[in-house]
């Protein structure tokens, strides 16, 4: 075989090769945006990690209040992520969205890092400007190359389950399962959590709030509920200063309200959660229906 | 650096490039000094063995060449096979078992002569040591005329394709192709990167996406129930066949991209019919290695014990093959369970043909069909042994799979990945089995089949294929 | 012995070892064409040749005998 045509051949693989994984690639991102509701127009978008995933049907939701939400939302990520996040919704998704259901918890300042590797979740959005930046600041440069030019190795097989959902409209909870009142009640017994307030995290939130502001919509924080046991295990006093921060916050802002769930008919009640974090389906119908009260 | 890295890739075309310039007189040269950097970029120190033995071999298998009388000849054959296999004994049995010794002996308030011995194994010892001595085996016997060349000898020995995981290779086949290397045939760049190909798909999609499920289960048998237990012992045989297979097609792919050709691993082990029959399907390297150079002397000798040598020779035979794969007693045990089963083969041979043959079961597929499950099972059973890491879990698996079952361990997305891939490589083998060259993908004479089955091989690598290793981990709080 | 007799002597201990009656050995005859010759069987046969020729292999006469021709070579030669 002749060397130009061998080369030939070659070129003309890479060439074949490159275009395919570009029509894959959008073809994986649309699945990506029908799951989380980004492919339309949203009205409302739900931003958090796995406690809103877990704790909102977004579709349900939209039925009750008969608009469209979105959820953009993944687990493991903290205020830095999702700060990202909202700056890639606002410069992408043209759309009058008008609230931003945020999700809060008691950890939410904590500077403690809940992964080490949570960039990866955004490498399918690579294209956009943002999360370029976002993304080539940590990763390795060998890492962030090869993401850059092979466009479907942006995907894994967690990203792939999550685009064949959004094609097939499967949103809902999978958590059926109830917790373990007596493990966990065992496990937590004498457990105490710290609610750490980090200054420059305070500050991250309000230039988040800042962004929302900025952008014409409204924010519904929403302190998300967790199992009781869980829920003593955070000091009262430092809890109740942390919501009259949200709600002080909330009150000078035009549009901007705080909504506590953690409340005794929800936390109390076992049968609505998954895990001392985690609510189960019946937990999500429940909040759902009171977060769509609210708005 | 693994064959499955970026670097590798990256490695590949320059080893290609710098041997396509190098004038064929000096290729061997070329090929020499890649390996070394090669082996050097993982443990430089253990370099040192490499040279120690290709020394050691090359000096003896001379002598004997030139030694007329027999009983010199033999001992500098014995010589060399005992010089070179006290660095595998060393690092791989002596400091196991004299670890164990200091733990059981301080246990009773003994104490040990030795230290505790923590050394992690020279880089493919178990590979090239055999290779050695089934050269100097083979310069013994007149098989073939020792190397003049000390390169060659120490290229033989370090030929990076196969000093990872093998496949364990012979002299006769690779002195004189080292002797002779040709220049650069893109023919054979493109069969090797076909089978390449292929290799990564069996290790990157099928093997590590299998074990993402089975070493979940075996890393906490104590909690999963029997139902999880079992589905992770029928997974296992195919994740060890899609890791040690796909790896092995990716060492003698690269050795075919150079234009050496490499001897296969992998026969389509489940379409074995019986135990033996699998046995030589399955890591065909190291089972002909044995076979030749272990095996037969010593049922020869004890030949005249009719059907009893033959099981003593088998029984040695499996057992030495355990323990080459780790030292421990499970491996032990292993090798015991392999050379039982073939025993009772053996002993049952003459009947079961009589039986076979009178009802013309040979020609039944559902009868094959059965033997290979048969077959498939015995091997997915001794493997429990293989995986577990004492014998007291393996125990614990067999009792689990006979108590009382609780929830499955569903992951289903690792299951639905793990069994798409298994059916793939299943209907890749049956093809080649039953229906050779009627099905081509690869070598197909048509170049949409043939660029569409590449392309959509790798997608299937890039999409689902285990690439970064850490997986996306978070905590909770 | 000449070597048409041990043709037929051969023959029968392979129809015995590989219980079958029609098989017929020729020069280019390997393990490869009979069904049942395996490494398992191998050294029964080489066992069953020696008592019926009364000689004795050696373990490098093995490693030379490619084919039932060479077997029949060497045997002839040990007679």
């Amino acid at each position: 075989m002749k060397f130009t045509l061998f080369f030939r051949k070659v070129v003309l693989l890479i060439m074949l090769f490159l275009a395919i994984d570009f029509v894959i690639s959008k073809v994986l991102i649309e699945g990506l945006n029908r799951y989380f509701g980004l492919n339309e127009k949203a009205d409302v978008l739900i931003n958090g990690s796995s406690m809103v995933m877990n704790g909102f049907d977004r579709y349900e939701l939209g039925k009750i209040i008969d608009l469209d939400v979105a959820s953009y939302s993944h687990e493991g990520v903290s205020l830095v992520d999702r700060q990202a996040m909202l700056q890639h919704f606002y410069d992408n998704y043209k759309c009058d969205v008008k609230t931003i259901i945020f999700e809060i918890h008691p950890l939410i300042f904590s500077s403690y890092i809940r992964s080490k590797n949570v960039y990866t979740i955004f490498y399918p959005f690579m294209d956009v400007d943002n999360i370029d930046y976002y993304i080539k600041e940590r990763a390795s440069e060998k890492e962030y190359w090869v993401h850059k030019i092979i466009r479907t190795s942006r995907f894994d097989s967690n990203k792939l389950i999550t685009v064949a959902r959004g094609y097939l409209g499967v949103f809902g909870s999978f958590k059926t399962n109830v917790l373990d009142k007596e493990r966990v009640d065992k496990n937590l017994h004498g457990v105490v959590n710290e609610i750490v307030i980090a200054p420059q995290k305070q500050e991250l939130f309000e230039e988040i709030m800042q962004m929302i502001e900025s952008n014409n919509s409204r924010a519904l924080l929403v302190m998300m509920p967790m199992y009781d046991s869980k829920f003593k295990t955070f000091p009262k006093d430092d809890y109740k200063e942390l919501c009259f921060y949200f709600e002080d916050f909330c009150s000078r802002k035009d549009g901007f309200e705080f909504l506590d769930l953690n409340i005794d008919s929800i936390t109390t009640n076992a049968q609505l959660f998954f895990d001392d974090v985690h609510l189960n389906v019946k937990g999500q119908k429940v909040v759902t229906d009171i977060v769509a009260g609210h708005l | 650096m693994l064959f499955t890295s970026i670097n590798f890739l990256l490695f590949l075309p320059l080893v290609i490039a710098l041997y396509t310039i190098t004038p064929a007189k000096y290729k061997w040269l070329t090929l020499l000094i890649i390996s070394y950097v090669f082996y050097l970029n993982i443990k430089p120190i253990y370099a040192l063995l490499t040279v120690g033995v290709t020394v050691s071999t090359y000096t003896f298998t001379r002598l004997m060449d030139n030694s007329k009388k027999d009983s010199f000849r033999k001992r500098y054959m014995m010589i060399n096979i005992v010089l070179i296999l006290l660095p595998l004994l060393y690092f791989k049995y002596f400091s196991v078992i004299n670890n164990e010794l200091l733990i059981y002996l301080g246990s009773r308030g003994f104490n040990w002569i030795f230290p505790e011995m923590k050394y992690l194994l020279p880089i493919g010892i178990s590979y090239y040591t055999f290779m050695c001595i089934g050269y100097t085996i083979d310069v013994y016997n007149e098989e073939i005329k020792a190397e003049k060349n000390i390169g060659i000898v120490a290229l033989f020995v370090s030929f990076f394709p196969l000093i990872l995981s093998g496949p364990i290779e012979r002299a006769k086949n690779m002195l004189p192709q080292f002797r002779n290397l040709k220049s650069i045939n893109l023919l054979n760049i493109k069969q090797g990167a076909q089978l390449m190909l292929w290799g990564y798909f069996m290790k990157l999609v099928v093997a590590d996406r299998i074990g993402m499920y089975v070493d979940v289960v075996y890393n906490n048998l104590h909690s999963e129930s029997g139902n999880s237990i079992l589905l992770a012992v029928i997974l296992y045989p195919f994740q060890v066949y899609a890791d040690l297979g796909g790896y092995s097609l990716l060492a003698i792919g690269i050795a075919k991209t150079l234009g050496i050709d490499v001897m296969h691993n992998f026969k389509r082990p489940f379409f074995a019919i019986t135990v033996a029959d699998f046995w030589r399907r399955w890591h065909i390297s190291l089972i002909k290695w044995l076979t030749d150079y272990l095996y037969t002397p010593l049922s020869f000798s004890l030949r005249k014990l009719g059907i009893w040598g033959i099981i003593i020779a088998l029984q040695l035979t499996f057992l030495i093959s355990g323990i080459w794969h780790y030292a421990s007693l499970s491996m032990v045990i292993w090798g015991v369970l392999q050379g039982t089963y073939l025993s009772i083969e053996a002993f049952s041979h003459k009947q079961k043909t009589e039986f076979e043959n009178k009802y013309g079961l040979r020609n039944r597929k559902w009868y094959l069909f059965i033997s290979m499950l048969l077959t498939f099972s015995l091997f997915a059973i001794s493997q429990i042994v293989g995986r577990t890491d004492s014998i007291a879990d393996s125990a614990l698996v067999f009792t689990k799979i006979f108590s009382p079952w609780g929830n499955l361990y569903l992951d289903l997305t690792t299951l639905l990945f793990s069994i798409v891939g298994i059916v793939i490589v299943l209907c890749k083998d049956f093809v080649e089995e039953f229906y050779p060259n009627s099905i081509r993908l690869f070598s197909n004479t048509n170049i949409l089949i043939r660029y569409s089955s590449y392309l959509s091989i790798v997608f299937l690598i890039i999409l689902f294929g285990v690439l970064d290793g850490n997986s996306f981990i978070y905590f909770q709080f | 012995m000449e070597r048409s007799v041990i043709i037929e002597k051969l023959s029968s201990v392979f129809r015995n070892v590989f219980s079958d009656e029609q098989l017929e050995i020729k020069d280019e005859l390997t393990a490869k064409d009979v069904e049942n010759w395996d490494s398992l069987s191998h050294m029964i046969l080489i066992s069953e040749v020696e008592n019926a020729f009364s000689i004795k292999f050696k373990l490098k006469d093995l490693n030379k005998m490619k084919n039932v021709g060479d077997m029949i070579n060497n045997i002839a030669s040990k007679i």
